[in-house]
């Protein structure tokens, strides 16, 4: 290993556990009522939550509505978080169940069409369509699998339409939405809990 | 980058921040669930017949039957632990999973084996004559009660959660079965074990019902801060 690689992971390192201190702390004071360490606590997550995800899944345009989803989740949970206990993997717990539930749930296509409608976006753009290809989740799906998800959750097609487009019927296109998710969950959950 | 839609929900939910207790003890109200449960069926089942002629002295006797018991009240043990991990997010250690369904199976394992080479002699005695409807009577307030506490922490998974508590809570009666119904291993799966399927369903559809009430209250918090 170069001493570079060595010198970056120990910096990774050190900030990593500086965050987890931190969090775990601004956490404690709002369990107790402190309304400014809460707010730079749920800003300084929502910014963690925005870089994982786009990490994970590339520009999809259900980022803000998972940041803001796992925020309004964490303020819901907030009561469970042990002190004593490390931050990440409550924190992280939550982020992928609220990412996972918004894949999942039809609102997420919904979402989607509100949102291209009313600001003019094509997903289709290859720009986005390259960054999203080139995700880790994406990327690590079987190809049946990230063709449904990319169609149906990204592009904002329908069961009928992204049927069509692959030449499969439409129960297929339902079980492989289903499966897929299931696939990325397992992915989220298999990596460690690095941003 | 932070958005202005964002911020706007930061400044709304640490607005007013009231003080929360925290819940994030797993053991303890496992524990207090696991022994009022055992407490209520206990009280329960000898308030509606009396215990199996012999039963307790079996358990000395037989280590057979005694192992069998045991197995079962880890199991059990272990099912309400899982459970309540799921109350609490990132909590879930899936060794724990894992050894619970393998003392399950071990335990079941033990009554198939028990066809051919039963601990003790089966026989009618102790027979109780409605003890299928008695398990389910004796599992499902604790199911309720057991499914209301995981639900004032945060179960990320409810449908697990429910389901893990439905075979715990499904658990105690069979075991309990073990000493105030007959013993009959063919019996014993049939009517103290099968029943459990039932249970675990119930749970089940706890969770699914719970998730969906959380749903709307979740949905709700989203559009009041939204708005």
């Amino acid at each position: 290993m170069s001493p570079l690689v060595s010198s970056a992971q120990q910096f990774n390192m050190t900030r990593a556990h500086k965050d987890e201190q931190r969090w775990s702390h601004w956490m404690a004071l709002a369990q107790k009522g402190d309304e400014s360490s809460y707010a730079e606590l749920l800003e300084e997550l929502g910014d963690v939550i925005a870089a994982y995800l786009q990490a994970r899944f590339g520009s999809i345009d259900i980022i803000e509505d998972c940041v803001q989803e796992s925020l309004i989740a964490i303020h819901s949970a907030r009561h469970t978080y042990d002190t004593s206990r490390l931050f990440r993997p409550w924190f992280f717990a939550i982020v992928r169940n609220r990412t996972i539930d918004l894949l999942r749930s039809q609102r997420s296509y919904r979402l989607i069409l509100e949102k291209n409608a009313s600001d003019q976006i094509k997903t289709t753009g290859s720009a986005i369509e390259d960054d999203v290809n080139k995700s880790m989740v994406f990327a690590a799906l079987a190809p049946a699998y990230r063709d449904v998800l990319l169609l149906t959750k990204v592009a904002g097609y329908t069961t009928s339409e992204t049927a069509k487009t692959l030449g499969i019927s439409e129960n297929v296109v339902r079980v492989r939405i289903h499966r897929g998710i299931k696939a990325t969950r397992k992915i989220l959950q298999t990596e460690t809990l690095e941003t | 980058m932070t958005t202005p839609k964002r911020i706007d929900l930061i400044n709304t939910l640490s607005k007013d921040l009231q003080p929360v207790s925290p819940r994030n003890s797993i053991f303890l109200p496992a524990l207090q669930w696991f022994i009022v449960s055992w407490i209520y069926v206990i009280a329960l089942s000898l308030y509606l017949g009396p215990l199996r002629t012999g039963a307790i002295e079996s358990l000395i006797s037989s280590p057979q039957f005694a192992f069998e018991s045991l197995v079962g009240l880890f199991s059990g043990a272990l099912f309400c632990l899982v459970a309540f991990q799921e109350a609490i997010p990132g909590r879930r250690h899936q060794w724990v999973v894992w050894l619970a369904f393998l003392s399950a199976l071990l335990w079941i394992g033990c009554y198939l084996a028990g066809l051919s080479f039963p601990a003790i002699e089966p026989s009618w005695t102790g027979k109780r004559a409605h003890c299928v409807l008695e398990a389910y009577l004796y599992s499902g307030p604790p199911l309720l009660i057991g499914y209301r506490l995981i639900y004032r922490c945060y179960p990320l998974d409810s449908l697990r959660a429910g389901m893990f508590l439905g075979i715990s809570a499904g658990m105690l009666p069979a075991l309990f079965m073990q000493i105030s119904c007959m013993y009959d291993p063919r019996h014993i799966l049939t009517h103290h074990i099968a029943p459990i399927s039932i249970i675990v369903i119930s749970g089940a559809l706890l969770g699914i019902i719970f998730k969906k009430q959380k749903r709307i209250l979740d949905f709700d918090d989203t559009m009041r801060t939204r708005s």
